[in-house]
């Protein structure tokens, strides 16, 4: 049975946002391929407490190389912290010498150093170093840079922190055996950071996806009830600030196209940011009526309100990888309102029975006006398929021919 | 055929003397009861249900002693005033409230809250002084307190209206108070052709000078964009303003406005002194010599500070010679600080500044008679009734460039930047002291202002409510 040590930066007892749910996906597929997977992940001690799993490793605060004034570098830190303090790197060390993995799967880059100083000091030669698979889930620098707020307090320090991340995926590129991507497009990029002359790699995309779902009509009715909801459009999004963005990029300048009855959901951790974004401020006493912010809720609730909705909006505007929300709308078979950047990584969904695409502010909400303003429509016939191609079964599929062959 | 609908909640309601809305309300429903045979008029109860109002509450609402007046209350140099507090409790409770972070307040709420405080302190204030002044009438004498108006029970609330789709429902009155969302509700529900007004967007547009709060404002108007089959708008002015915010905050489908320009109000060219009550005559009997009258409410707005200025400087000049302003109108929102200034002034302390309060269309006519001229050096307006009035009693009216006062004296008066001291200065001066250049103009605005009848604006609005789709 293969040995596969799988490490991240969150732990996955729980998962809750993309990467956890994607991480905790391919662990989910491997273990039913029947590899034998461990995670180990690796996080500052102050975060995710209560949520760690038995290898899952939590750094002290007092390591020199945490830098609380670079706050969005918190991962690349992480790698920094494991890779340099010598008792954290020794306990590390210690557990992958005990778990002996035949392969190493980094999800996203930033334990690399780790890794690799794990790789030098035992002295594997290239037949007998574990093989290693990087796991993207979006090419990272680019995020990086893109998510650099206007009033960050050290320009110069964000700048020189997002050229080592990119510099660490290249490296992490150049030496893995494996690469998959979210979506075909970040898979070209990935591979076009090695040069011609470098050893075989084998590249694949799996594309983010979710577990089937399906809303039950009493639950949905509940709550509708609950909320005091009739025609509602849903927007789910985490506490990241470009999904606030988007949302305001896409529907500024106001909700002032929405009738008084007609309400936004907002389901997730943005909708704590909603009401601080200065698109609100203008305008909170037209806004506020029209938002339901209904924040983190059990699991059972949004699948409800998604199988409630009018209509489902994607306003995304930036970031890399596919969007784990679209794979939800999509499989909700509800209207779904999308930007062309919310649909990367699903091929052509643009022209799926149940996807509209507005990539203006203006065709946005002219859009959202149309799609509440239609009857109730019936759901498309032929469905299965577009539902099918967006689970995790159909999505993993490339990566576990990909592992199979790294077995062999 | 489409019955009429008419929402008299704000008439129902205003037991003072009418506003400018109120006026228009009242003077478009008593039209619809008098030439509309089967107009339903209408006021909506707490649940934000319409009930029909019987015909004889209808009359007794629209009759004039409805509005009941007050004694006429004067206020200069003369009568001792308290001054206004300059914060009040409830400012800073807010302030307080707000300072505690999100953690009890949600962040969103600070502005929401800010405005609420700062309109609940400046009507506390008003308060304030509006009972200084009761007290000031308190020895009035007997003869000048008003009638008792006859009690008129309450709505009958088993009349709940009934409107099909293809009939008319006109709200018209204070409805930002009253609530916009109860007609969208309304037609939601039958499909009901809704007519709703715009008198101005002053308070989105300089929440500065407005006691109303801009967010409630701007939901307002967001809300009728929904409901309504048709706005009408009392100038191009306001008209304009609406579609300029409807653009900035991106409502898709607008609604189709029309100006239906107000009515000049009424002129009582034959009223005599002997007809007014003691209080009255005596205030009349205060202003002698040449006078400068402005009617409008004490608020910011309106720019009483920039003719305090004026008058300041007059007196510097002319001393005993200087000529008496005379403000009439009710002390209104965000003049804690001018009050003070002016109560502190040399010009009021001689006694050449007046403030007159609940005053009757009688004594207004003898006002308009008597002065030399007007004043409106106001920053904004919707329209403007008291230019037009001027002009109707054949009065130059000296008014700011606001874009709906140049509209409303259809470009016969004198306009100045409402900040431009020197030539508001210069122009005054020189129409206190040339008086044929004052008759001149006098004998321009006699030939050429159009008056426009409540009549015609009743009969224009309807017409256009009945084109609605």
């Amino acid at each position: 049975m293969m040995r596969l040590l799988q490490l991240t930066t969150y732990p996955l007892k729980a998962p809750r946002h993309g990467g956890q749910l994607r991480c905790a996906a391919i662990r989910e597929c491997y273990r039913e391929l029947g590899i034998d997977v461990e995670t180990v992940a690796v996080m500052h001690e102050g975060v995710h407490q209560g949520e760690r799993e038995r290898h899952d490793i939590a750094l002290s605060s007092s390591l020199p190389d945490w830098k609380p004034e670079l706050p969005r570098f918190m991962d690349l830190h992480t790698g920094d912290c494991l890779a340099r303090s010598a008792p954290a790197f020794a306990g590390f060390a210690a557990l992958l010498d005990r778990l002996q993995p035949q392969v190493v799967q980094l999800e996203q880059p930033w334990l690399y150093p780790a890794i690799k100083r794990w790789f030098d000091e035992r002295g594997f030669s290239d037949a007998t170093r574990p093989r290693l698979v990087y796991s993207s889930q979006n090419i990272e620098w680019k995020l990086k840079r893109d998510e650099m707020r206007p009033d960050v307090t050290d320009a110069t320090a964000y700048a020189r922190e997002v050229a080592r991340v990119q510099a660490l995926e290249r490296e992490v590129v150049r030496a893995a055996d494996l690469v998959v991507a979210c979506t075909d497009e970040e898979r070209d990029e990935l591979r076009a950071m090695t040069d011609a002359a470098a050893r075989s790699c084998a590249y694949v995309t799996a594309h983010n996806a979710i577990a089937p779902f399906a809303a039950e009509p009493a639950r949905v009715a509940e709550v509708k009830r609950r909320w005091h909801l009739e025609r509602y459009a849903l927007f789910v999004g985490s506490a990241h600030p470009p999904n606030a963005d988007g949302f305001w990029c896409m529907l500024a300048p106001s909700l002032a196209f929405l009738a008084p009855d007609e309400k936004i959901v907002v389901v997730g951790g943005v909708s704590h940011l909603l009401r601080g974004h200065r698109t609100y401020a203008a305008w909170p006493g037209i806004n506020e009526p029209r938002l339901a912010l209904l924040a983190e809720l059990e699991r059972a609730d949004l699948v409800a309100l998604l199988g409630g909705a009018q209509v489902i909006l994607l306003p995304i505007t930036t970031g890399g990888g596919s969007n784990l929300k679209t794979a939800e709308a999509i499989h909700s078979g509800r209207p779904v309102l999308a930007t062309p950047h919310a649909l990367r990584g699903y091929g052509d969904a643009s022209r799926w029975p149940t996807i509209t695409v507005a990539d203006t502010s203006d065709a946005f909400r002219r859009g959202l006006r149309a799609l509440l303003d239609r009857p109730e429509p019936a759901p498309p016939a032929d469905y299965d398929d577009i539902r099918d191609q967006v689970t995790w079964a159909r999505a993993l599929k490339p990566l576990t021919l990909a592992i199979a062959t790294l077995a062999a | 055929m489409p019955r009429l609908f008419i929402d008299l909640t704000t008439s129902v309601q205003w037991r003072r003397p009418p506003v400018g809305i109120v006026r228009v309300e009242r003077e478009f429903a008593a039209y619809c009861l008098a030439h509309e045979p089967g107009t339903v008029f209408c006021e909506i109860d707490s649940a934000g249900q319409y009930h029909a109002l019987p015909v004889e509450r209808v009359r007794a609402v629209l009759d004039d002693s409805w509005c009941r007046a007050e004694a006429v209350a004067t206020v200069s140099a003369q009568l001792p005033v308290q001054p206004a507090p300059v914060r009040g409790r409830v400012q800073r409770l807010f302030d307080w409230a707000a300072a505690r972070g999100p953690k009890w307040v949600p962040a969103a709420v600070y502005p929401l809250l800010r405005d609420l405080g700062r309109v609940l302190v400046d009507h506390h204030a008003a308060y304030v002084r509006h009972q200084e002044t009761k007290r000031a009438l308190q020895a009035a004498p007997a003869s000048a307190q008003p009638n008792d108006v006859n009690p008129v029970e309450e709505t009958p609330r088993d009349t709940l209206i009934q409107p099909r789709a293809d009939d008319l429902f006109v709200s018209i009155g204070l409805q930002w108070h009253h609530g916009a969302i109860h007609a969208y509700r309304l037609r939601q529900s039958s499909g009901v052709r809704v007519v709703e007004a715009c008198y101005d967007t002053i308070p989105i547009d300089f929440p500065e000078y407005a006691g109303s709060a801009k967010q409630p404002f701007g939901e307002h108007f967001t809300c009728i964009a929904h409901s309504a089959s048709l706005v009408f708008a009392i100038s191009d002015t306001s008209r304009a303003d609406l579609e300029a915010f409807y653009v900035r905050v991106g409502v898709l489908h607008v609604p189709p406005i029309r100006t239906v320009h107000l009515a000049t109000p009424e002129v009582h060219a034959n009223a005599s002194i002997a007809d007014l009550a003691d209080d009255e005559r005596a205030a009349l009997a205060r202003l002698r010599g040449d006078y400068v009258l402005y009617v409008s409410t004490f608020e910011t707005r309106k720019n009483h500070r920039l003719l305090l200025q004026v008058w300041k400087e007059l007196y510097r000049e002319r001393g005993d010679a200087c000529p008496l302003l005379v403000v009439v109108g009710m002390f209104g929102w965000g003049v804690n600080d001018l009050w003070a200034e002016m109560q502190a002034s040399e010009v009021w302390a001689a006694g050449r500044i007046v403030l007159l309060h609940h005053v009757s269309d009688a004594l207004l006519a003898h006002l308009y008679r008597g002065c030399a001229f007007t004043v409106f050096p106001s920053f904004y307006e919707g329209w403007g009734l008291a230019a037009t009035e001027s002009l109707a009693y054949g009065k130059l009216a000296i008014t700011s460039d606001a874009p709906a006062l140049r509209e409303a004296t259809q470009g016969l008066c004198p306009a100045i930047h409402p900040l431009d001291f020197p030539r508001w200065l210069q122009t005054i001066a020189h129409y206190i002291d040339d008086e044929p250049a004052r008759k001149a103009i006098e004998a321009i605005i006699r030939a050429s202002y159009v008056p426009r009848h409540w009549r015609e604006f009743s009969a224009e609005l309807l017409a256009a409510a009945k084109e609605a789709t």
